[in-house]
């Protein structure tokens, strides 16, 4: 696949995500995107280093074309009548979530189909690994802030200060107005962390309380500072960022030293980076680096290590990278998934001699893979469940992984055969 | 026209050569052979490869994108290409009928020239060379002696680049006078420059609205982009948009608009500005309006005081003051209770949109009405948001430096606080020859002395002009006056550009290849300018370096690559996956490089900006006070300096109603001429053209299966009380003359209204045009004192039967 083919995003496609490369490149890299996509079911689910499978940009024509958009929206693209999938739920989601999420909810989504005679789409598995790519890629995105929020913020946290908007505030920093052509906040926060140790000691000799940003503080402060500005400067963006690149810069900046990612290697002083608790948005994960920074800093200083410039693009590979592990979920608890396989009884089906199939064909499957079975096998289960007072069980945060790890562990013991 | 050919010229046109042909009467419209004269062209079956290419259509501003399909070199199928974000494959009539302009019998098909007077032109065919020769000499002549300001171009109000390009020619000529026609939205684009400061007209978000409030807007027939118009028209009403957006039309015609719409006010023509007024005192009184757009956001809303400590009247007091319900009622025709449910679903359904731009209703020529109707988008928070009034970016580069010596013949007159729209002074400038006499006049396909209300004014404005050039594909009746006709390529021959219509708000460069090559012997008019440009040499050549149009816009395409933003058309999704990436400041192109940008846009049609950024209010406002104005202080500067505007307004000097939003004094019929007319635009002659194709002319009247001919529409008690039955052949007679219509009774004209439609009633040029009547024959087109604007719905008739 070329890269005009399989279409750039901020995270995935990793092998075409950075346009201007040779083509010849690209199209290695793409021919290695492809062969670790379609290595096996098994492979998908191992981490497969930082590559995100699927196509986003085919994914949102997915989500389209199967109707997906007559109900949902992603920010604001699409129907009414159901959740903002970019915005909703508000918490940062892995490939696992998003299953788990589409499981629960799959019942009242074909209840809803059936009442309005609208068939239960199927799915293949690429689309479906497309789809995922595509509703992960477009929740990480920032949407444009609320700029009387930022008004306030922006004298809630003294940023008046030392730096003018326009006409009003401080000359010790510069003019934010000179910023307002940069639109994405990853590009704010890569400029703050390269001042920042300067600004941190200006601040302490002034009294003023580090600030810190979360939810959409960067966003809100950026659409304020735009609202003063001409809005008639030249508009730069981010090009999309590279995952690859990203894990080389997490290495070559030193974070490596004190960061692990999803268990990996690293140090283990600080927050392991692939965490499901960290925020949702590049945005706002940018932002959090920031609002870590004096801990950081003095960490560093500590350990007599120089704090670390980034360009704008190293700043995007980075969360590019860091985005990118966190699609995998940690690998789960076997024993859990043991207990989960009994309370959820998947058990009554799912067993030698349960009607259901044997699910440790499954038991290496990625999430869109399984997501693929769920809809296109799901709605014959719920009436099946229906039938024999089964509830559809539901999933919360872990349990997917927790499942596939027991599955995988212990395959359950073939049937031979006779009635259920 | 058929060809009057007289012996000699039969003759030389049996030895092959038509170079001395003589012709009485108008330009030729068609050129041909012997054998044109004396037998029909055998039908012409196309055969070879099928293929698909991409154009521009341009039979109106909107410039929707094609997929034309030719068999061999002959295009026989045109639609629109669904990757154009405008149109997204949609097409209108008179796109489709574009292919009957191409293939027309009587285009105009080789330069002539006339070598007679004015009054009796003698018309010779010549070359591209020695027409190209004849106007190099001129002005290189003209620029020599000190003369270049006194060449003029003649152009329609057009976004695209091709205007650029005759602004940057005469620019580098030494020449300021870029003069252009009225576009039919100048009254709102004044309202829009007082109130918000900006030069260029707003886009209506009227696909995210919620609740649309036309006043007497042909939303439905040709307004903006008429196929864009029609998808949000759709949408309004999509079950699966989880929305439902309510479409009011106040107009006092049953318009094919009003017929469509959710709900219909059939107010008294000329009261718009009074409803508008009306609705902002419901909005005022039950407090439904945004308070905090207001004071954050709006100058003028309540009484001030300037620097010298005097009070100036807000709009507040003056709506409260003036224009009660009951007052509004009786003014409009319109029920009390009509009117507060409809100011209460303005304010509730939001976002909500009320526009007021109009050819067809009293509101043309009346900045103050446009003010009105503006205003009740700033009374709900409706301007720069997601479904209300957006503010498109401007994009236009400057022409260079330094600026001409002397300036536009069009900007000395000073009687307007905003000039460039008061034709009737431009005509009178050139006919007068002050304050300087135009030497040449090139006119880039417009026919002013057709379409323009000061039709008059300019054709005695062309007789002070020693040398008029035209560029036009077929004839018409400001050709038959120039001295030089210069056949145009259509659209679908040359190298063809089209940006945004007005009213979308996002930035749009189209480009197509040639589809054809050109028939007969006719040519692009911006290659023309380009050859002309190169044939002057130094800095008029130094400035416009281009081979031709096609390297001109890859200029642009070059400068938009540099930009780095934007995406080339692409599907839908696509399209949302682009606007999704950009508003959260990621961009992703498709191209790598500013070849594969310039290849890309040719195969997809185009390039545009798919995200609109909301809350820059530099951008949005720059009216002095950088807000909205109510109360409009370029108004009250130029009041201050210019005492005689307010006796113009019928206002006393000092009165603050001068700077505000108000219902102009309308005037009456008489007993000699009892009826008002008023001219309508009708989607196939949008833009006063189309009349020439057939396909269009079928169309033209269809809600009343009128066609062919100029109907006038007539309420069925006015056409009794005058014994006029449907049918019947009648003559309308204003106090300027009288044309001949047909009678057609509509129950959905006024009593007391009478309408004919423009664009019919050429006197020259192609025999399908050369129909109906011309309403602008008897429109008394008189300047509003704000801008000069002409006033088409102020003319007064009477009828019977011829």
């Amino acid at each position: 696949m070329t890269a005009v083919e399989q279409g750039p995003d901020a995270m995935t496609v990793t092998a075409n995500a950075r346009f201007g490369l040779p083509g010849r490149g690209a199209r290695q890299r793409a021919l290695l995107l492809a062969v670790l996509f379609t290595a096996s079911a098994a492979a998908a689910q191992e981490r497969a280093g930082y590559f995100i499978p699927g196509n986003p940009k085919a994914g949102m024509s997915v989500f389209f074309a199967k109707g997906c958009a007559k109900c949902h929206s992603v920010l604001g693209e699409g129907g009414r009548s159901a959740p903002d999938l970019a915005r909703a739920p508000g918490d940062h989601m892995s490939a696992d979530d998003l299953l788990a999420t589409m499981w629960n909810h799959a019942p009242t989504m074909w209840e809803r189909m059936s009442a309005t005679k609208v068939a239960s789409p199927r799915f293949s598995e690429t689309e479906m690994q497309d789809l995922f790519a595509f509703l992960y890629s477009v929740r990480s995105l920032d949407v444009p802030g609320d700029a009387e929020r930022g008004h306030r913020l922006i004298l809630e946290k003294r940023c008046l200060t030392c730096h003018a908007v326009g006409r009003q505030g401080g000359r010790t920093g510069p003019d934010l107005e000179r910023w307002t052509q940069y639109r994405n906040p990853v590009s704010w926060i890569q400029t703050m962390w390269n001042h920042g140790p300067a600004m941190r000691a200006t601040m302490a000799q002034r009294g003023i309380e580090w600030p810190v940003f979360e939810g959409s503080d960067v966003a809100d402060l950026i659409a304020y500072v735009r609202k003063l500005a001409p809005g008639d400067r030249k508009k730069v963006y981010l090009r999309p960022a590279n995952p690859e690149a990203g894990r080389a810069v997490f290495k070559t900046k030193g974070c490596i030293s004190c960061h692990s990612v999803g268990g990996g290697t690293g140090g283990r002083r600080a927050p392991d980076l692939g965490s499901s608790t960290l925020p949702r948005t590049l945005g706002q994960f940018a932002a959090s680096m920031w609002n870590h920074g004096p801990t950081m800093w003095g960490t560093m200083e500590q350990a007599q290590v120089r704090q670390r410039q980034f360009t704008n693009a190293e700043m995007a590979d980075l969360i590019a990278y860091l985005f990118s592990e966190r699609y995998f979920e940690l690998r789960g608890n076997a024993q859990r998934g043991a207990s989960l396989f009994q309370e959820k009884r998947c058990s009554l089906c799912h067993q030698a001699q349960g009607p259901g199939p044997d699910l440790s064909a499954w038991a290496h499957a990625s999430p869109a893979t399984l997501a693929t079975g769920l809809w296109n096998h799901g709605p014959a289960m719920l009436e099946r469940m229906h039938q024999q007072n089964i509830d559809w069980p539901f999933f919360r945060h872990g349990e997917i992984a927790d499942l596939l790890e027991f599955l995988r562990r212990n395959k359950p013991p073939k049937r031979t055969g006779g009635a259920p | 026209m058929k060809l009057p050919v007289t012996r000699r010229g039969f003759l030389q046109l049996g030895a092959g050569s038509i170079a001395g042909l003589a012709l009485a009467g108008g330009v030729p419209s068609a050129l041909g052979g012997l054998d044109d004269l004396l037998a029909p062209p055998p039908p012409h079956v196309p055969g070879g490869p099928e293929q698909w290419k991409t154009g521009i259509c341009s039979l109106c501003p909107a410039a929707c994108g094609l997929r034309v399909r030719l068999i061999g070199d002959r295009a026989v199928h045109i639609q629109g290409n669904s990757l154009h974000p405008v149109n997204q494959g949609g097409l209108c009539p008179k796109g489709i009928a574009g292919l009957q302009a191409l293939y027309h019998p009587d285009r105009l098909r080789r330069p002539v020239r006339n070598i007679g007077t004015r009054e009796k032109p003698e018309w010779k065919a010549i070359s591209w060379d020695e027409a190209m020769a004849l106007m190099t000499a001129r002005l290189r002549d003209l620029r020599s002696s000190g003369r270049a300001h006194t060449v003029a171009v003649l152009d329609r109000r057009r976004r695209d680049l091709r205007g650029r390009l005759f602004r940057e020619f005469l620019h580098a000529y030494g020449s300021a006078n870029y003069l252009r026609l009225s576009s039919g939205s100048d009254a709102l684009q004044t309202a829009v420059f007082l109130q918000q400061g900006i030069s260029q007209l707003p886009a209506y978000d009227l696909e995210n609205s919620r609740y649309v409030l036309s006043f007497g807007v042909d939303l439905l027939e040709g307004w903006s982009s008429p196929v864009s118009i029609m998808r949000a028209f759709g949408r309004w009403r999509d079950p699966d948009s989880g929305r439902s957006t309510k479409f009011v039309q106040a107009e006092s015609r049953l318009s094919p608009t009003a017929a469509h719409a959710d709900e219909w006010l059939a107010l008294r023509p000329g009261t718009e500005a009074t409803l508008a007024l009306g609705i902002a005192y419901v909005l005022i009184t039950e407090r439904l309006f945004d308070a905090d757009f207001i004071r954050d956001h709006t100058f003028g809303f309540e009484d001030w005081k300037d620097a010298g400590g005097n009070t100036h009247m807000g709009f507040r007091t003056l709506v409260l003051g003036e224009y009660g319900l009951n007052r509004v009622a009786e003014t409009t025709g319109l029920a009390p209770e009509v009117i507060l449910r409809v100011a209460r679903e303005f304010a509730r359904h939001r976002p909500a949109i009320a526009i007021g731009d109009v050819q067809n209703s009293r509101l043309a020529g009346d900045p103050y009405g446009a003010m009105a109707v503006h205003s009740l988008n700033a009374l709900v928070g409706s301007i720069d948001v997601s479904g209300g009034v957006l503010v498109p970016p401007d994009v236009e580069p400057g022409v260079g430096k330094p600026a001409p010596s002397r300036p536009a013949i069009d900007s000395t007159a000073a009687a307007h606080p905003l000039s460039g729209y008061d034709l009737s002074a431009l005509a009178a400038s050139i006919a007068s020859r002050q304050p300087y006499g135009l030497e040449m006049l090139i006119l880039h396909e417009v026919d002013p002395l057709f379409t323009e209300p000061a039709r008059d004014a300019f054709k005695r404005a062309f007789q002070a002009v020693p040398f008029i050039v035209s560029f036009s594909t077929f004839a018409n009746e400001s050709s038959a006056a120039a001295d030089l006709v210069l056949p145009a390529a259509t659209g679908l021959e040359r190298w063809q550009h089209g940006s945004a219509p007005d009213s979308f708000a996002y930035r749009v460069e189209a480009v197509a290849a040639p589809v054809v090559k050109p028939r007969y012997d006719s040519r692009d008019p911006a290659d023309a300018v380009l050859a002309l440009a190169a044939a002057l040499g130094g800095e008029v050549a130094a400035a416009l370096p281009h081979a031709d149009f096609q390297q001109y816009l890859r200029r642009e395409a070059d400068r938009i690559f540099s930009a780095e933003t934007g995406a080339v058309f692409a599907p839908a999704v696509e399209q949302a996956w682009d606007r999704l990436l950009q508003a959260s400041g990621w961009w992703a192109p498709t191209f790598s490089t500013a070849d594969e940008l310039w290849a890309q846009m040719q195969e997809k049609g185009g390039w545009w900006e798919p995200t609109y950024y909301y809350g820059e209010w530099q951008r949005v406002c720059r009216t002095p006070s950088g807000r909205f104005e109510f109360y409009s202080q370029a108004l009250r500067d130029w009041a201050s300096s210019h005492p005689a505007f307010a006796s113009a307004n019928g206002l006393a000097p000092g009165d603050d109603a001068l700077c505000l939003p108000h219902q102009r004094k309308l005037p009456e019929a008489s007993a000699d001429y009892p009826l008002l007319l008023m001219p309508v635009e009708v989607l196939p002659f949008v833009g006063a053209e189309g009349a020439h194709l057939p396909y269009l002319e079928q169309i033209a009247g269809e809600h009343l299966y009128a066609h062919w001919e100029s109907w006038l529409e007539i309420n069925p008690q006015t056409a009794a009380r005058l014994g006029i039955a449907d049918g019947d052949k009648i003559w309308v007679e204003s106090r300027r003359g009288r044309v001949p219509a047909t009678a057609r009774l509509y129950g959905g004209a006024r009593p007391g209204v009478v309408h004919l439609p423009l664009g019919l009633g050429q006197s020259q040029g192609p025999d399908w045009a050369r129909r109906g009547a011309n309403p602008l024959a008897l429109v008394e087109a008189v300047p509003e004192p704000v801008a000069g604007i002409a006033r088409t719905g102020d003319t007064f008739v009477r009828i019977y039967r011829s």
